[in-house]
Parts: structure tokens; C-alpha cells; sequence
């Protein structure tokens, strides 16, 4: 009886670290993709920054090349495994400070480019499809910070 | 959950000391940029006013050369 059970508790374990992997690669996937072509044109994305009316002059190619590094390192910690967690963490940061700036414009009428991948995706305004596919990435994420608790995903 | 801050702590100075290296290596962005330029909804950039605007003065005005009709009764 006890070794169906460990059989059926080792499938589980199996099932789950493999859904684990697939939400590794898809979250690291969608930074690395948002994050190289930004890397590869910073000015094009501060240029799309100050529509956002949130950040300050001073700031602004700051954020334009520190945002898409911390998303790289982020996607490459997840898929490395190395300071995966610090990396889990730091992608549920950012995609929930993606969907909040997202939330903001659209709350407030803004009808911007979010530049979210950067150049790489044709200039469209920012709408509520945007905010879900944040919301499901971040929700994706929050799945992944949760998964910390019960044991390391190697 | 202290190694889950600590390794957070870590990849974020590693991220911000890149992106900050990432903008010293460009010359086209400046730390600080400059004041943007207003634009039309054309996209098109605002020109500059071709006649400036005297400053205000407080001398008195001088008065009309000819009298308007209302006062000629």
C-alpha cells in the first residue's frame, strides 16, 4: 500500500517538476524576448518612456537600459538555475510593475505604445489585451514563487 | 528566506550595474536628457515664434492720434 503511494507521490513529483520547467522557459522566454531588442536599441525605448507621464527627465535612459538588463538577468537566472529564486522573485517584480505602468495608462486614457518588446513588435496603442497577457505572466510567475515553498526545481 | 533576498539583492545589483555600464558605452543617450521637444499632433515639430513679443513696459501709453466717433459728439 505504502509503495502505491510513494509511486503515485514520485508521478506527481515528476508532473510538477515538469509543469515547473515549462512555466521556466515560458516566463524566461517572454523576458529574454522583450529584453534583447531593447538592449539592441535603448534610445528607441527612452523615447517611448516619458508617455508613460510617470517618470522623471532624469530618469529616463536610466530606466531604458537598466529595466531590460534586469529582465535578462532575470531570464537568465531562471533558465540557469543559478540564483533561481532571487530570479523567480525578480520576475514576479517586474511583471507586476509592468502591469501596474500598463493598468495606469489605461486607467488614465493614455494612448500609448507600451514598448514593451521594444521594436521588435509593429507600434500599436496600449489596451486591455496588453493588461491581460501581463496579468497572465505575472499570474505565471506568482505560480513559480509559490512552487519555492515545497522544494528547489533544479 | 533570507537566501531568497539575498539572491534577489544580488541579481538586481548585477542588472542595475549592467544597464548603468550599458548607458555609459552609448554617446547617443546622455545620464541626463535633454528637455524634449513639444510636438504638433502632426508629429510635426512646433516652430519657433518669428516675431518676438516686446516685453511689457510700464511706460505710459501715448494716446490715440485721432478721435474715435464715440468721443466726437
Amino acid at each position: 500500500m505504502s509503495q502505491v503511494s510513494e509511486t503515485m507521490s514520485a508521478r506527481a513529483s515528476h508532473w510538477r517538476r515538469g509543469g515547473v520547467w515549462v512555466l521556466r522557459i515560458v516566463v524566461a522566454g517572454v523576458l529574454l524576448a522583450a529584453a534583447v531588442p531593447k538592449l539592441a536599441d535603448p534610445a528607441a525605448f527612452a523615447a517611448k518612456l516619458p508617455n508613460y507621464r510617470l517618470f522623471p527627465e532624469f530618469l529616463v535612459n536610466i530606466v531604458a537600459t537598466t529595466a531590460p538588463m534586469l529582465e535578462l538577468v532575470a531570464a537568465l537566472a531562471l533558465l540557469s538555475g543559478r540564483l533561481y529564486r532571487g530570479g523567480v522573485w525578480l520576475s514576479v517584480g517586474l511583471m507586476a510593475m509592468f502591469t501596474a505602468l500598463i493598468g495606469s495608462a489605461l486607467a488614465r486614457g493614455i494612448d500609448l505604445d507600451c514598448g514593451c518588446f521594444g521594436n521588435a513588435v509593429q507600434a500599436e496603442p496600449v489596451g486591455a489585451l496588453d493588461l491581460v497577457r501581463n496579468v497572465v505572466l505575472l499570474g505565471l510567475t506568482v505560480v513559480l514563487a509559490i512552487d519555492l515553498g515545497r522544494e528547489p526545481a533544479q | 528566506m533570507r537566501r531568497d533576498v539575498r539572491e534577489l539583492l544580488a541579481l538586481l545589483a548585477a542588472g542595475l550595474v549592467l544597464g548603468l555600464v550599458h548607458l555609459a558605452l552609448r554617446p547617443d543617450m546622455p545620464w541626463v536628457p535633454e528637455p524634449r521637444v513639444e510636438e504638433t499632433m502632426c508629429g510635426e515639430v512646433e516652430p519657433a515664434p518669428a516675431v518676438e513679443v516686446p516685453a511689457a513696459s510700464f511706460a505710459p501709453v501715448e494716446p490715440m492720434s485721432s478721435p474715435g466717433p464715440e468721443d466726437v459728439r
